[in-house]
């Protein structure tokens, strides 16, 4: 078994126990309200507020020697943020890395839920830049705080039907707001709605973290979570009239990509992992490059 | 003082709280659902018993007051040597550790949150025997894909009537660990009892 | 082709050995020296310890050297530090009376008990380039001067001990408000998360730790009538304190150490209102080493926050506690300015389907493309 990695000057995932203890309360309190903001008094992480703090402090609290660690951003493994957070695991906690979604116990994410289906006793790490899916209709957290106590939700229903008035969709392609156990409005964090129907009775436990705000809030597995709509304005997801490139999926979620100067367009899998899988298992690609 | 008060604590207090935690998470996760710990992640020579000890260790200390029911009052010199655990009336505990469902104080005691910050609730950790509960009570809630038959902990109705009047604050309300025996099962207040499930039980 | 807009590990490996590189300058000239920023650039190692909430020279120098001197980056340094490290325990309160002073000065009395003591300022020179400056020099054999020892208008003085601060001259006669009652151990926005209304032992924490830039921002703007604060400096000191702490087992005041401070009195007019007298009010400013204009700003925005207190209208953003202290951490800022900087493909992709999407409706709705 991985123990503390020789010649670390910090402790086993860096941070120090009573902040891990204090970490651990919040999750558990979170676990017990879905939905709901927990705060936490966030440390400062050697990495930038912003950049993932929030969800690299919930890894470090849950995290131990049996883990494997998964980190994606974008969807891919490959990303620069990703490396970073994945490396400062490897060798803090000295933990199993993979970027195979049905090996890993704990994925860290920033902006995607993978496309492989989730199971029990899988972890999800969400890293949160605005918790507060209220912020931008009222700016003061004495405000929304009270808000959300007295499920007084009005202000989010009327934006979203003046958004149907004006544009005749509810225009929000990302962070769209779901209702938690139908009981708390909740951001999804930065995830394409695209994603949003994989959090609704997830049989794995979702984690988010928001460093610089200071909050922790979560998901049980098995818990209602409803992507808000009206009846006449049903919720839908991003679809395309493109196919991977490299795998030929035709329902995930794709990247475009600028391939010259004349306009030229190629969509690949944001979801790395799958695409990889999918391309291994035999070529079914488009346009095979 | 007694003399068990400098007894030893964790074994390998960075591994085996992230193991105790794990499983506590897991209960708060998958309600009524049992998590077993092997005794070597746990304190043998505390004056709690193993399984109150670790998760102590594990989840208390100088930021978290405490509450300990009478049998178990003799403990605090031992989490206040280990994590500088802070003793506490019932309202003003973050914790309640009871020895057994008897020991509990009343409901209306402990704090169970506000509105605008119900995560400021006491979280109950209470050893209950492996007997045979008075009725069968199944769990209904976030964490059960389908309502789950409680595990065989001594429940009497009088439990069941508490968490009722528990869950029916929500938001608010107290969440529950249970120790039993070799394992720990637990309930978030989200978490509704009956004795017939309104769907079909697993 | 596609595996060009991945970030790939060697990609980072080589940024990181540029950095290291461009930190380093040219390998001709001597490697700078912690001592030497320490020493010679010790306004830099103040405001690096003063935003880091951490009184710690040797590693705020070290910051400063590893940040190549951008300040915010080694405030942030010393921060993510300081975080994994544990902490033993609580100082008592500082006793700013008993400071060793080395320079003291007050705007509204023209002299006080004590005197005026200038000592080390940018205040009364001239702001020229001094080109002897930029001459290489021998290390010096011997100092100069003796140690020191500088004229004031109280006379030749070194330092003083035990002097009483200017404001006594006006609580003597009543009229300054009667020093807020403190009614329990302050909070700590380390230890718990920031909630609202926070009262003003926390304010004042996150007003001690907030970027420079930011409260002299406020504070001048509450100056220029976004406010209603017009303040008098009672009194400016700098010079260091003592340091202690009560062990349990002793149960008795230690020193553990020296720190210096700069910290400022201001007095504000109040007309009264409500069931308060016309009194004069305070502002308080208490900062890690010497930096003046932060202890100023600092006085200046707490009084401002006060407006509540004292039932004045909220005119400008200083007055308002939740727009201060939500944006005054530097840290917090410049990682979400920054973070923009990451990849965002995913939800920009989001974003160009609802484009099209709306360009779909709006030419269905009769809209024509130009």
């Amino acid at each position: 078994m991985n123990r503390r990695p020789e010649g670390n000057l910090y402790n086993f995932a860096y941070l120090d126990e009573n902040t891990k203890r204090m970490i651990r309360r919040a999750i558990l309190k979170a676990v017990a309200v879905p939905g709901h903001q927990t705060p936490f008094s966030s440390r400062e992480m050697p990495m930038p507020y912003g950049w993932g703090t929030g969800g690299i402090q919930v890894t470090a609290a849950v995290i131990g020697p049996d883990d494997t660690l998964k980190v994606i951003d974008q969807g891919s493994d490959d990303t620069t943020n990703a490396v970073s957070i994945r490396g400062f695991f490897a060798k803090t906690a000295g933990v199993a890395v993979s970027a195979r979604t049905e090996e890993a116990s704990i994925i860290q994410t920033r902006h995607r839920i993978p496309e492989t289906p989730l199971r029990e006793g899988q972890i999800m790490v969400y890293q949160v830049p605005l918790p507060e899916p209220l912020r931008q209709l009222e700016p003061r957290e004495t405000e929304t705080r009270t808000l959300h106590g007295l499920n007084e939700y009005g202000l989010m229903h009327v934006k979203l039907y003046e958004d149907i008035a004006k544009h005749g969709q509810i225009a929000a392609s990302y962070d769209y707001p779901v209702m938690v156990n139908d009981r708390y409005i909740m951001s999804p964090s930065p995830i394409p709605r695209f994603d949003n129907p994989k959090l609704d009775h997830s049989p794995a436990l979702q984690l988010f973290g928001a460093g610089r705000e200071k909050r922790i809030y979560a998901i049980p597995p098995y818990t209602k979570v409803k992507s808000l709509d009206f009846e006449d304005y049903p919720f839908t997801v991003q679809s395309w009239n493109e196919r991977c490139a490299i795998c030929g999926a035709e329902n995930s979620y794709l990247d475009e990509l600028v391939i010259d100067d004349q306009g030229g367009r190629l969509f690949v899998c944001s979801d790395s992992d799958f695409c990889r899988k999918r391309a291994e298992a035999g070529p079914k690609g488009a346009s095979r490059a | 003082m007694t003399d068990q008060t400098y007894s030893p604590g964790l074994k390998e207090p960075v591994f085996d709280s992230q193991a105790i935690f794990r499983a506590a998470l897991s209960a708060l996760s998958l309600p009524a659902l049992k998590f077993k710990l092997s005794a070597d992640r746990l304190p043998q020579q505390a004056p709690l018993p193993p399984l109150a000890a670790g998760l102590a260790l594990t989840l208390l200390d100088f930021d978290s007051p405490a509450w300990l029911s009478p049998s178990w009052s003799k403990a605090a010199g031992w989490l206040a040597f280990h994590n500088g655990v802070k003793p506490a009336a019932p309202g003003a505990a973050s914790f309640i550790l009871a020895a057994g469902l008897t020991e509990l104080p009343a409901l209306e005691q402990l704090s169970p949150g506000d509105e605008r910050c119900p995560e400021r609730s006491a979280t109950v950790i209470v050893n209950c025997p492996r007997a045979e509960n008075e009725l069968p009570v199944y769990a209904e809630g976030p964490g059960l894909k389908r309502p789950r038959l409680l595990p065989p902990s001594g429940l009497s109705s009088a439990f069941v009537r508490f968490w009722q009047a528990n869950h029916a604050r929500y938001p608010l309300g107290l969440d529950l660990i249970a120790l039993n025996g070799d394992g720990l099962w637990a309930l978030p207040r989200s978490a509704k009892l009956s004795a017939e499930p309104e769907r079909r039980a697993v | 082709m596609y595996v060009a807009v991945k970030g790939g590990e060697e990609a980072i490996g080589n940024a990181h050995k540029l950095l290291a590189a461009q930190r380093r300058g040219d390998p001709a000239v001597p490697e700078i020296e912690i001592e030497q920023i320490g020493g010679q650039l010790s306004r830099a190692v103040a405001r690096v310890m003063a935003e880091a909430s951490l009184y710690a020279p040797r590693e705020a120098a070290l910051a400063v050297k590893q940040a190549q001197g951008d300040l915010i980056e080694a405030v942030f340094l010393l921060r993510a530090s300081r975080a994994a490290w544990p902490r033993f325990g609580y100082s008592e309160a500082l006793d700013a009376d008993k400071m060793q002073i080395k320079r003291r000065i007050s705007g509204v009395w023209k002299d006080l008990p004590g005197g005026q003591i200038l000592g080390p300022t940018f205040d009364y020179s001239h702001r020229l380039l001094d080109a002897s400056l930029a001459e290489k020099k021998e290390p010096a054999q011997t100092p100069t001067a003796e140690p020191g020892r500088e004229r004031t208008e109280a006379g030749e003085t070194e330092i003083v001990f035990d002097c009483p601060k200017a404001m006594r001259a006006l609580s003597r006669q009543g009229l300054i408000e009667e020093e807020p009652a403190v009614a329990r151990e302050p909070l700590d926005l380390t230890r718990e998360p920031l909630d609202f209304p926070a009262g003003r032992d926390l304010r004042l924490q996150n007003l001690a730790r907030a970027d420079e830039g930011f409260l002299l921002s406020l504070a001048y703007s509450s100056q220029r009538g976004f406010g209603s604060v017009h303040p008098f400096v009672s009194e400016l000191r700098l010079g260091t304190v003592k340091v202690e702490i009560i062990p349990p087992e002793l149960g008795f005041p230690l020193a553990i150490g020296e720190i210096e401070i700069t910290e400022c009195e201001t007095v504000n007019q109040f007309h009264g209102g409500g069931a308060l007298k016309p009194c004069f009010t305070r502002g308080y400013g208490l900062v890690f080493g010497c930096n003046e204009r932060k202890a100023l700003s600092m006085a200046i925005v707490d009084r401002a926050l006060r407006a509540k207190e004292f039932g004045e209208e909220i005119k400008g953003p200083a007055q308002d506690e939740e727009f201060v202290m939500q944006h005054s951490d530097n840290i917090e800022a410049a990682g979400f300015v920054e973070h923009i900087k990451l990849p965002h493909y995913v939800d920009f992709q989001a974003e160009l389907s609802m484009l099209k999407s709306l360009r779909e409706n709006y030419r269905q709705g009769g809209g024509r493309d130009e």
